[in-house]
């Protein structure tokens, strides 16, 4: 460093600025060191780093495995070094008000906490939704519906035959699939999602700060991509279908520079080719939900299948294609054999679709 | 959310992490700094509903966050001593001359995540109590039943490893 300071005290006047204790000599001391240009950037990098630290250990559940491990283990813990004493009646009763006391503690503290919480910012809202998806806001338990604002730390459940999409401030979409669990980032972050259980499948932004996806076997690191994340048995399992992405395998943090047009497994590692495939089918007509974007039909096995275009926020080139679907489905009436083209990622997504000339005879 | 606002808050989330280093630089509460970049959001979107003219959305926030930290102090006031204004310009000039520093945030978090878990567990633990419990050296001393200068020593050169592991593995990367 060129300012007249050495790394340690530099480190010590820094820790008393932020604790408000700096001297009137100390404030003119890193006020002397930041009137160079480097001193300046030695003290923005030294910022950027420690909060970055702060992110980064903030996010990672483990640090709190390793803490708690250690809690049990240290012999430098006085609890457990000392012999187990004799407790009195009197000192049990203690305790147990003590505890009661801090339970107390504990729900004012959630109940402020609770209300802090009703006032941060939104991160998203649903932006499609269908049948019986859950939003988990700390204690409060209730039905996800279209145009609903999302909050970091929120918990979306899906439930059998269910899907939700929802869409960022930027524009990015998530859609999870049936039967999913995933957690919103806890905190005003960047995007990050906790992919517990299930399937789901990302339109991201370029974004300048990564989006980070942990599921049960690797991490996921984007900047702005098209794929989708599948939690298997045992195995994490990513197709990308459009950009550059980073998956690192949770067991041994192995990274693997992931490129467009290629699928990867947790298990292997192995990187094999993937297409972004449309399946057609023809299929007997149900019914429509213009507002959700939402239609069924019966296919040729009897099943009900259910399909969604998804609303497009923006005037990009795929609003047109999908204003023309809409317009096709109005047109359809129950019974009508028609074919139709899809794409399955989270749940299936209309590409096309044409009545059968059948179902136009009387 | 209108069009404006959207434009403004993709800014605002772009350039977070300088954001809330530079609160965490002042406040040194990574709770509190969080508050208030929440509390710049709400305002940003307050002026931006009232109309206001805002050019330079980062040195905007920037501003709001040195009002924020300077109420803070004020209310801590009868503890410690405020930092003068010669000082917060600085800073300020610090955040300014180093904003397109944002380049290689990604690579840069991702690389110390990595380097994180290679770490012994001690070192871990003693970086969880000083950056993710906040404790203060003396606090983690207590604990640790150490020598606080020994522990700052410490922290000093796990954060140089760290460092030196990050630029590594950002070439690795690259």
């Amino acid at each position: 460093m060129s300012h007249p300071l050495d790394a340690k005290e530099y480190h010590e006047l820094l820790e008393k600025l932020k604790s408000g204790k700096l001297s009137i000599e100390e404030n003119n001391r890193l006020t002397n060191a930041l009137q160079s240009t480097e001193g300046r950037s030695d003290f923005f990098k030294n910022c950027l780093f420690t909060s970055t630290l702060q992110d980064v250990l903030s996010e990672d559940p483990n640090s709190i495995d390793i803490l708690k491990k250690s809690h049990n283990t240290s012999t430098h813990s006085p609890i457990i070094s000392k012999a187990k004493p004799y407790r009195s009646k009197a000192s049990v009763y203690a305790a147990f008000s003590g505890i009661a006391a801090l339970l107390l503690l504990g729900l004012f503290f959630a109940f402020q906490y609770q209300t802090k919480d009703s006032l941060s910012s939104p991160i998203g809202f649903v932006s499609l939704v269908n049948n019986n998806v859950w939003i988990q806001r700390e204690s409060l338990r209730f039905k996800a519906v279209k145009g609903y604002t999302l909050k970091s730390g929120d918990k979306i459940n899906t439930e059998k035959d269910a899907f939700i999409s929802f869409t960022y401030i930027d524009q990015s979409t998530i859609d999870l699939g049936a039967s999913t669990q995933c957690e919103l980032s806890k905190g005003f972050k960047n995007k990050r999602v906790h992919l517990k259980t299930g399937k789901l499948y990302a339109d991201i932004k370029p974004q300048i700060n990564s989006m980070t996806l942990f599921s049960n076997n690797a991490t996921t690191i984007v900047l702005g991509t098209r794929f989708t994340l599948e939690n298997l048995k045992n195995e994490s399992q990513l197709k990308l279908n459009e950009g550059k992405i980073r998956f690192i395998r949770t067991s041994d943090q192995f990274t693997i520079n992931l490129h467009s047009g290629q699928k990867v497994s947790s298990i292997d590692l192995s990187v094999t080719p993937f297409r972004d495939e449309e399946k057609t089918i023809e299929a007997t007509y149900q019914s429509w939900d213009n507002d959700n974007g939402v239609f069924s039909v019966i296919n040729n096995d009897h099943q009900k299948m259910v399909f969604c275009i998804k609303h497009q926020q923006n005037l990009n080139e795929n609003f047109n294609q999908n204003d023309l679907l809409r317009t096709s489905l109005n047109k359809l009436k129950h019974g009508n054999h028609v074919q139709l083209t899809y794409r399955v990622k989270a749940f299936l997504e209309l590409t096309k679709i044409s009545p059968l000339r059948s179902s136009l005879e009387p | 959310m209108n069009k404006t606002l959207q434009q403004h808050t993709l800014i605002f989330l772009q350039s977070r992490n300088q954001l809330l280093a530079y609160l965490r630089s002042l406040s040194g509460n990574s709770h509190i700094a969080e508050e208030m970049l929440q509390e710049i959001w709400l305002k940003l979107s307050q002026a931006i509903d009232d109309d206001k003219d805002i050019k330079d959305t980062l040195s905007w926030c920037r501003g709001v966050g040195r009002n924020l930290i300077k109420h803070h102090w004020r209310d801590k006031a009868k503890h410690n001593n405020m930092p003068n204004e010669n000082l917060l310009d600085l800073v300020d000039r610090a955040f300014e001359e180093n904003q397109a520093h944002n380049d290689n945030f990604s690579d840069f978090t991702d690389a110390l995540r990595i380097c994180l878990k290679n770490l012994p567990h001690k070192a871990r633990e003693l970086l969880d109590y000083k950056y993710k419990q906040n404790l203060k050296f003396e606090e983690i001393a207590q604990k640790l039943n150490e020598n606080k200068n020994t522990l700052m020593m410490r922290v000093s050169r796990l954060r140089t490893v760290l460092q030196d592991c990050i630029q590594k593995r950002i070439s690795q990367f690259s």
